[in-house]
């Protein structure tokens, strides 16, 4: 965090901050002597505080705002299919979602709430939160973390380790990022083998590969 | 693998079962009574055995599995064997069988029923499905005994195959693997019912002991794994269409057997249409 107050040049200045705030790292001015009267250096000292703590509060409620996953337009979707072509589809309601300014160090963390899972029919609904699938009950939250980016020919993609099942397996998922000025979309669609996590059911009857696909908007 | 398993049990218990003349026969040698009661243990075991290896290889069932509907195997299998011994065992000590019978539902409602992190929102239910599971248990197990004693021996292994299709549809709709389990109870009960219609062999009909345990806890996973709400006395419905048949034929035992199966087949087909209706109704299933 920077404060305003750091700018100055003035050793003076510096020297009276630093005798009010020895917690703060200002090399140590124990020589010099402060330039006012002692009431007037408390009420300073106070204003010093409240200036720093507003302008520090300040600047976190701006990074906050900054990328606020907006609800509204994002979603994660998947559809499952079956070798002769039958497909359903369906997505999670609830999930959260963080992520720092694109750049170099994209970084991006996903939290998804299974109960929240829907399909197209209610059966299947009921039958994919059961343990043969999502076993909501003992694993109510899905996770994913990103560590890294990577660039792949003329896609980028974000590499991170999803949790699901209580199981951990890395992950690298192809996306689109649209960074502009008043919102970031990451947009991804790609196939993720069931499978490597431990959701086995119908294997040969139900494809192992289920198509996801995920729009996150951050608003600005 | 199941019809398999159940049909060699029968066979073998059959096999035991060659010198046994009559249920409740006073006066029978020791040597019978034993013959009589591995015969029953073989049938039982057949049974469960053939439900066991059925759904063994999707999951590591092993001593203690994760489910809770898997760790029911058990106490199944234990009142079965408790049950089953119930016909080769004289009158003086029936009273005691049927209260060890009792010990083994309420433990095997208590097993049955999931609990932990997770399951807090069903909670508040636990009390009247023990209640429920552990009555069943032992009216069914009773009910099927006291058809097999009024003559219904060649049969009642359909009813209790019947009465294992509730189960079965409730299942269906929620939980896979469940539903293949309950399959394989109802394809072991045919199996082991053929047997006993074709050879009239009336050993046989101690598998109805570990069918009704099943029956119970298989009805009650099945709900508490489904995330849809069905109305409580659908269930009930469910948990006591065998003891519904048998009270039925009650006033027809003196009647003609076909009149009493006949009777018998058709109340199961009526029950269980009702409650695939009031489940299916408004639903598409995940199969087309």
């Amino acid at each position: 965090m920077r404060f305003p107050l750091q700018s100055t040049s003035s050793e003076k200045h510096l020297c009276s901050i630093s005798l009010w705030a020895n917690r703060w790292p200002f090399p140590a001015a124990t020589a010099c002597n402060p330039p006012v009267s002692g009431r007037a250096i408390s009420i300073s000292k106070h204003a010093v505080w409240i200036l720093l703590f507003t302008f520090g509060l300040g600047l976190e409620a701006t990074a906050a705002e900054s990328l606020k996953l907006n609800e509204d337009k994002s979603k994660i979707e998947f559809v499952g299919s079956k070798p002769d072509g039958d497909k359903h589809e369906g997505g999670f309601k609830k999930f959260s979602a963080r992520t720092s300014d694109p750049g170099d160090d994209l970084s991006l963390t996903i939290k998804i709430d299974a109960e929240s899972l829907w399909s197209d029919n209610p059966k299947l609904t009921s039958h994919l939160k059961n343990p043969d699938f999502f076993d909501v009950r003992k694993y109510p939250t899905i996770t994913f973390e990103s560590t890294r980016l990577k660039q792949q020919d003329d896609r980028v993609l974000i590499v991170g380790k999803m949790k699901m099942l209580d199981k951990t397996e890395e992950l690298s998922v192809p996306v689109t990022i649209d960074d502009g000025t008043e919102r970031l979309k990451i947009v991804a669609d790609f196939l993720l083998d069931r499978t490597k996590w431990g959701m086995t059911y119908g294997e040969g009857k139900i494809d192992r590969d289920v198509k996801i696909q995920a729009t996150l908007v951050f608003d600005r | 693998m199941p019809l398999t398993l159940a049909c060699l049990a029968s066979a073998v218990a059959a096999r035991l079962s060659r010198h046994w003349a009559a249920v409740g026969k006073p006066g029978s040698s020791q040597a019978g009574i034993q013959r009589r009661r591995t015969a029953a243990v073989v049938v039982v075991a057949g049974w469960w055995l053939s439900v066991f290896v059925a759904v063994a290889p999707s999951q590591a069932v092993g001593w203690l599995p994760q489910e809770a509907w898997r760790q029911a195997f058990w106490p199944i299998l234990l009142f079965g064997l408790i049950v089953a011994m119930r016909p080769v065992i004289r009158s003086a000590s029936e009273p005691r069988v049927w209260v060890a019978a009792a010990a083994a539902a309420t433990l095997l409602a208590f097993v049955t029923l999931p609990h932990g992190d997770g399951w807090e929102d069903l909670l508040d239910r636990h009390r009247r499905w023990m209640l429920a599971v552990t009555v069943s248990c032992l009216l069914n197990a009773w009910s099927f005994d006291a058809l097999a004693r009024s003559g219904g021996q060649r049969w009642v292994l359909w009813v209790a195959a019947a009465g294992l299709i509730g189960p079965l549809l409730i299942a269906a709709g929620a939980y896979g693997t469940l539903a293949e389990a309950c399959l394989a109870a109802v394809t072991a009960t045919v199996a082991v019912g053929t047997f006993a219609s074709v050879g009239s062999i009336p050993m046989l009909c101690t598998a109805t002991a570990p069918a009704a345990a099943w029956l119970a806890s298989a009805t009650a996973s099945a709900r508490f794994y489904c995330f849809e709400d069905h109305p409580f006395w659908l269930y009930l419905l469910v948990l006591f269409l065998p003891s519904l048949v048998t009270a039925t034929d009650w006033p027809l035992r003196k009647q003609v057997p076909r009149l009493r199966v006949s009777v018998a087949a058709t109340l199961c087909t009526l029950l269980n249409l009702f409650i695939g209706w009031m489940l299916y109704a408004e639903m598409l299933t995940w199969s087309r």
